[in-house]
């Protein structure tokens, strides 16, 4: 991808790239590992998903359609430190889900890896003469899905960013939040000179309004992320900027103008690029979850904006396939799969129509990544499965319902969602109460072999993402 | 309501009357009970597909003419013993009257074994008829059909050795979640891969021992023996494994397969002494004319074996390509992978269930 900054900049960071890859090819740690991009908005469910992937693989009972376990070929499993990431909390999560009452594990405030060791025999007829028994490390980064819409800043330049922030604020959805400080905006002039409380103000009201987006609208493409997320930020002046109505006039090295992009470009080169350097250059697969259902709750505003934020997030990445020795030094992700969580909240029987209809959700973001020579699958899919399916007899219908505990009123219930439509709802459907999909509590997650009935196509996910690597 | 409009949602009460039981999670239902049919089928079933082109086969203009020939010939045969009989019972009639009787018990034990005979070859068509629906419903992504047909087919198979373990560990891993492709996906990965693997090492042993014995047997007719029935023997072990009853009708319709073989392997030697004596050879030559010949006849007999499989598996090969005459090269003697591959029974290190109830 290009970055925003200087020539020499790009020049250093291909180098790094090429440092790294020379690296792990003499190391011989490249061809062994496949190191997951699980791609999310947030309270998409990358953390329940790291868990559970994490919790199966180590537990290998309940992944039929996961080629290595369906032929008998897995030996062992174990879980191994992550060599440059603070180790993901599975315990805590795996206990928390483990309880009698249990509960989702903390959303993520804080970057966290894992890998887990797998000990397998080759299925491969002369693969076996030469060396049969093969060792491969899954590696998944977890880690906020804020700060996954930060990635396309570093496409960005100050001014490119303000103008584009400023058309979004515009849209009728986010106008009423963003009212204040476009007011506050109206009597600045980026060309005056810098005023600390003024600048102080402005980035304030800024972040008060991306606040509002998330919180109060439910939106998902919010930037800079790290304006709302949880985590400490150590230097503050870092997130004291906002994007500016400018011209094509140069700045004056003091103008308020100039002290913003100043901190825009430290925002993104001290913030952003490290994070991206040091775990997004170096995926070779992915797992886009989508929360497709709660998109629909919100209304055709919010399905449109995460549409729109997963287009952005995904040409962040780079996709296709090369050749060995061009995916030892610039790793590309070369298959990715998009999965709808939460497919315990709906019938199975409305499962097709969920895929279908993310299908066309992520059209825009599919064809960028078809065209840089990745293919993808979609698939519907429960990390940990909160409901069970009842039939009920409703005006000579039967129907197929949900039965759970519901989030909001701590009971066991049995309902019924409402049906997905296959295509893009038309404009009556979003208001005509078709469909109303509710947050069900975790259920136990089992221990032991029975573990298919916890997960709804976990095994499918792990097959189309790593089942390759794992013949 | 319309049928056409979407329902809206609604909520109940987990203790109301109208709410079913829980559709039953993996594991739940012992491996030997059957599904109600009673149970309504979900009204999103797969009706969107169209329908397979099976069911009663058209019967053609020689079916009736040879229909009408045997029971004209039925009818006389019959006719003449009663005319026997009756002449009979003139002359002698304490001769007639057992012979009555006897002939009484003959016909009638006759007619119950043909038809069970005919129930057995249908056995057959039955399963060509389930395979057709079940390749219908490969890849479907609906929910419905498939967890009953594959359950006529548990039922099929069940008496075979090994298969009501692996039915139990299906019945554990499969999903109610699951659409009717990824149902019989799974089905094929964890009933039937077990049961392929043995077919194609009995074929491969059944076409190993007669590219052997008609390498060494001196005469043609010897051959066409041979090779009769040893595929005799590879058929009807392969009919026992696919759980198809060893009635003597479905043999023989298996048979039918093999006697094209034998008749083969025959003209072969035929054609090769012909060519020997013809020409002139050394013993060398004829040896090794011999050995082609066996190797001919294994080739012919591998080809049968596998078409047998296709004929009598009862699922048709979803996931995974059916077996090809390339595949028996271990047991022939030409992969030198095959001893890392050859799994002998027993040597097998168990499925994942198994392994992980070791672990």
């Amino acid at each position: 991808m290009r970055f925003g900054g200087s020539i020499f900049t790009a020049i250093g960071d291909e180098l790094d790239g090429l440092r790294r890859g020379l690296t792990d090819l003499a190391t011989g740690m490249v061809r062994d590992r496949t190191r997951f991009a699980i791609t999310g908005l947030r309270r998409s469910g990358k953390t329940v998903l790291t868990t559970c992937l994490a919790h199966h693989l180590l537990e290998p009972s309940g992944l039929p359609f996961l080629s290595v376990v369906a032929e008998n070929r897995l030996d062992a499993t174990r879980l191994v430190p992550l060599r440059d990431l603070p180790p993901f909390p599975l315990e805590e999560a795996v206990a928390g889900l483990a309880r009698e009452t249990p509960t989702w594990p903390q959303p993520t405030d804080r970057l966290s890896g894992l890998a887990i060791e797998i000990l397998y025999r080759t299925g491969h007829r002369l693969g076996r003469l030469i060396d049969p028994t093969r060792r491969h490390f899954i590696e998944i980064v977890d880690y906020p899905g804020e700060w996954l819409l930060d990635l396309p800043l570093l496409e960005h330049d100050f001014r490119t960013f303000s103008a584009h922030a400023l058309a979004l604020a515009e849209r009728p959805i986010r106008q009423p939040a963003a009212a204040e400080w476009q007011e506050l905006l109206k009597g600045v002039d980026p060309q005056a000179p810098g005023n600390p409380a003024l600048e102080a103000r402005l980035a304030e009201a800024y972040r008060a309004y991306l606040h509002a987006c998330q919180e109060e609208l439910g939106l998902s493409f919010i930037q800079p992320g790290r304006f709302v997320d949880r985590s400490k930020i150590a230097d503050e002046e870092l997130i004291r900027f906002c994007p500016l109505p400018l011209s094509s006039a140069p700045l004056p090295y003091d103008s308020l103008g100039a002290r913003f992009e100043r901190r825009f470009e430290r925002y993104r080169d001290e913030l952003v690029k490290p994070f991206y350097r040091d775990n997004f250059s170096r995926f070779d697969r992915q797992i886009v979850l989508v929360d497709l259902l709660t998109a629909l709750n919100r209304g055709p505003d919010h399905f449109e904006d995460v549409q729109e934020s997963l287009a952005t997030v995904v040409r962040s990445f780079r996709y296709g396939s090369g050749s060995i020795l061009t995916n030892w030094l610039t790793p590309k992700i070369d298959r990715l799969v998009f999965a709808a969580t939460k497919a315990d909240h709906i019938a199975p029987s409305q499962h097709a129509a969920m895929k279908q209809l993310l299908e066309i959700m992520i059209a825009p973001s599919s064809r960028h990544t078809r065209f840089a020579g990745a293919p993808h699958e979609v698939l519907a899919v429960a990390a940990l499965r909160s409901t069970d399916v009842v039939r009920t007899e409703l005006h000579g219908q039967v129907l197929s319902c949900l039965k759970g505990r519901l989030v909001e009123t701590g009971q066991e219930t049995v309902l019924f969602p409402g049906e997905l439509p296959p295509d893009l709802p038309e404009p009556h459907d979003w208001t005509s109460g078709r469909f109303r999909f509710r947050d069900f509590a975790p259920r136990r997650l089992p221990r032991g072999r029975n573990g298919a009935a916890s997960h709804i196509r976990l095994d499918q996910l792990l097959e189309a993402a790593v089942g390759d690597r794992l013949t | 309501m319309s049928p056409k409009e979407p329902i809206p949602p609604f909520e109940l009460s987990p203790d109301d009357p109208r709410i079913g039981a829980v559709e039953p999670p993996p594991g739940a239902r012992p491996a030997g009970e059957e599904l109600d049919p009673a149970l309504p089928v979900a009204a999103d079933t797969a009706e969107l597909i169209p329908a397979p082109p099976v069911g009663r086969r058209q019967r053609g203009i020689g079916f009736w003419l040879k229909l009408s020939l045997a029971l004209l010939v039925v009818t006389v045969l019959v006719g003449q013993f009663v005319l026997w009989v009756r002449d009979l019972m003139d002359a002698s009639p304490w001769l007639a009257g057992p012979l009555g009787i006897l002939s009484i018990v003959a016909v009638g034990s006759g007619t119950v074994l043909a038809w069970r005979g005919m129930q057995r070859w249908r056995s057959l068509d039955q399963r060509a008829e389930i395979r057709a629906e079940i390749e219908r419903l490969a890849g479907s992504e609906l929910h419905g059909s498939a967890a009953r047909r594959l359950e006529e087919i548990s039922a099929l198979i069940r008496p075979v050795p090994g298969v009501p373990q692996a039915l139990a560990r299906y019945e554990r891993q499969a999903s109610d979640a699951l659409a009717d492709g990824e149902r019989i996906e799974l089905y094929e990965r964890m009933v039937l891969n077990e049961l392929d693997e043995q077919a194609v090492r009995i074929v491969g042993m059944g076409a190993r021992d007669i590219a052997v014995l008609t390498a060494v047997t001196p005469t043609g007719l010897l051959d066409a023996l041979v090779v009769l029935t040893r595929t005799f023997a590879m058929l009807q072990r392969l009919a026992g494994l696919y759980g198809v009853p060893p009635g003597r009708l479905t043999v023989l319709r298996l048979l039918r397969l093999s006697f094209r073989n034998a008749a083969l392997a025959g003209a072969a030697d035929v054609l090769a002494h012909a060519t020997t004596e013809h020409l002139g050879a050394s013993f060398m030559s004829i040896l090794s004319a011999k050995a082609g010949q066996g190797a001919g006849n294994a080739l012919l007999a591998g080809r049968l074996g596998l078409q047998a499989i296709r004929l009598l598996r009862p699922l048709p090969f979803v996931t995974k390509r059916p077996p090809r005459l390339i595949d028996l090269r271990g047991m022939l003697g030409f992969d030198p992978a095959m001893p890392f591959d050859l799994k002998l029974p027993g040597s097998r290190a168990g499925t994942p269930d198994r392994q992980a109830e070791r672990r």
